[in-house]
């Protein structure tokens, strides 16, 4: 067997799978934190339901919606991803912050943790300036004006059905 | 057949083929960070990741576009340096290969907190170089099967993973999938190719559950690395269609992960005894 050829050949590179090998168990039964390069990898293993309310960003670009199945997978990424990470990124780093510090304490490296570091200096319009060149790189015309839109939908058995009004996001400042 | 120094350089050539091309689609769809210029980062609740953050590179990338392109430069520069030391049998190669694993990890780090990738997909990245931390054919041999076992374990806990959370359980599970991951495309517009495409697969969630299966079959099947190399060529193919079904039907792109393939290939090369 590979391993106890590994052990008695490569002693340290051994260890190092072994210890790779507990990081991995480890990082997969706490479902927590992950340690890169150990990572968890569920790809879609399970818990979602087709009755679950779906969330879609509706993207209005100079008065026209956009159709996202005229871009790429990636293109369409960029687009909804970034603007997503953006919308809770303050949340999310504040609390990414508090739950890592209080692990780096018990080591004694909360004390150099500053929030300052794990937080961003940006508001709202400059965020929508960069977007919305960003976007204009994609699109491929430039973007005067630039609306979001968050709508939920449920699935039924036909088409996805929208569930209320629209909301408008605030944090893409319409000019 | 016994394994030579010839292999090594094999090797690493196409590694660093491999790391130009993943270089050139980044650098061509405006993707690099010079190009994207990032105004905000994303944190992750990851050890490592923070543990990076306290440099405060995070926000050098953000203001400096002297930092994004110095970060870019060396994602290509380390796999060409690799490759050059390889081939001109150099002592420092496995300082070098440490190195572009190390650099790789900080590179995932921030890109992953600036861009849409997640850091999982920079996995062979971090770990193929690490084959070529060797001086010789026996530490080649070590490392290239410890890299291989590694992606199994990886490639085989999802598989794990969809049985703990019972996904393969669910008759429906693939077709929820779908709604979930096109959500945005099927709503934006009906009647495109792609869409009817998905809906099919939505409004069918049997064929769409085979589909989830072939998945998991795919990566349970992988646990047989464990034991032989002998099926390895089979399991280069499995892993190749898994990578072009999840393009193809999840829009996700999992070519990155591809250089590992390079370590089912090469352990057909055995060491002399």
């Amino acid at each position: 067997m590979f391993l106890k050829e590994l052990y008695f050949n490569r002693r340290t590179t051994f260890y190092l799978f072994i210890f790779f090998l507990l990081l991995t168990f480890f990082v997969n039964y706490k479902t927590g934190a992950i340690i890169t390069p150990v990572n968890l990898f569920g790809m879609f293993a399970g818990g979602f339901k087709i009755s679950d309310t779906q969330t879609v960003y509706r993207l209005v670009v100079n008065d026209s919606t956009l159709d996202y199945t005229k871009y790429s997978y990636f293109e369409r990424d960029l687009m909804l991803v970034l603007m997503g990470k953006y919308d809770n990124q303050a949340e999310w780093n504040k609390t990414v912050f508090n739950t890592m510090k209080k692990s780096f304490s018990k080591v004694g490296l909360g004390g150099i943790m500053k929030e300052e570091m794990y937080s961003n200096k940006i508001d709202d319009i400059v965020f929508t300036n960069w977007y919305k060149n960003f976007v204009q790189k994609i699109v491929g015309y430039p973007v005067k004006k630039l609306e979001l839109y968050k709508q939920n939908y449920i699935w039924n058995s036909e088409k996805l059905i929208p569930q209320g009004a629209p909301q408008k996001q605030s944090f893409i400042v319409t000019n | 057949m016994l394994l030579t120094k010839d292999h090594i350089k094999q090797f690493a050539i196409a590694y660093f083929l491999f790391a130009l091309l993943n270089y050139l689609w980044l650098l061509v769809n405006g993707q690099l960070f010079s190009s994207i210029q990032p105004v905000f980062f994303q944190n992750n609740l990851d050890v490592t990741k923070n543990l990076i953050m306290l440099s405060g590179i995070q926000h050098l990338l953000m203001q400096s576009q002297a930092v994004r392109v110095l970060f870019d430069g060396l994602y290509i520069f380390m796999p060409f340096l690799l490759c050059i030391l390889c081939y001109k049998e150099k002592k420092y190669l496995p300082v070098v290969a440490l190195l572009t694993s190390l650099f790789n990890i900080v590179f995932a780090t921030y890109y992953s907190s600036m861009s849409y990738m997640t850091i999982g997909m920079f996995q062979a990245w971090i770990f193929v170089p690490l084959v070529l931390c060797c001086t010789s054919e026996k530490t080649f041999y070590y490392n290239l099967h410890t890299v291989r076992l590694i992606f199994i374990v990886i490639f085989f806990s999802a598989a794990l993973w969809k049985i703990k959370a019972g996904g393969v359980f669910d008759k429906e599970q693939m077709s929820s999938i779908f709604l979930r991951q096109h959500a945005d495309y099927l709503v934006s517009n009906g009647n495109a190719f792609y869409t009817k495409f998905i809906y099919f697969f939505v409004k069918n969630p049997t064929v769409a559950q085979l589909l989830y299966w072939f998945g998991f079959i795919g990566e349970l099947i992988f646990a047989v690395g464990f034991f032989t190399k002998k099926f390895d060529k089979f399991l280069i193919v499995i892993f190749i269609l898994f990578v072009i079904c999840d393009y193809v039907f999840m829009k996700i792109n999992l070519f990155c992960w591809v250089p590992f393939a390079l370590c089912f290939y090469f352990s057909r090369y055995s060491l002399k005894h």
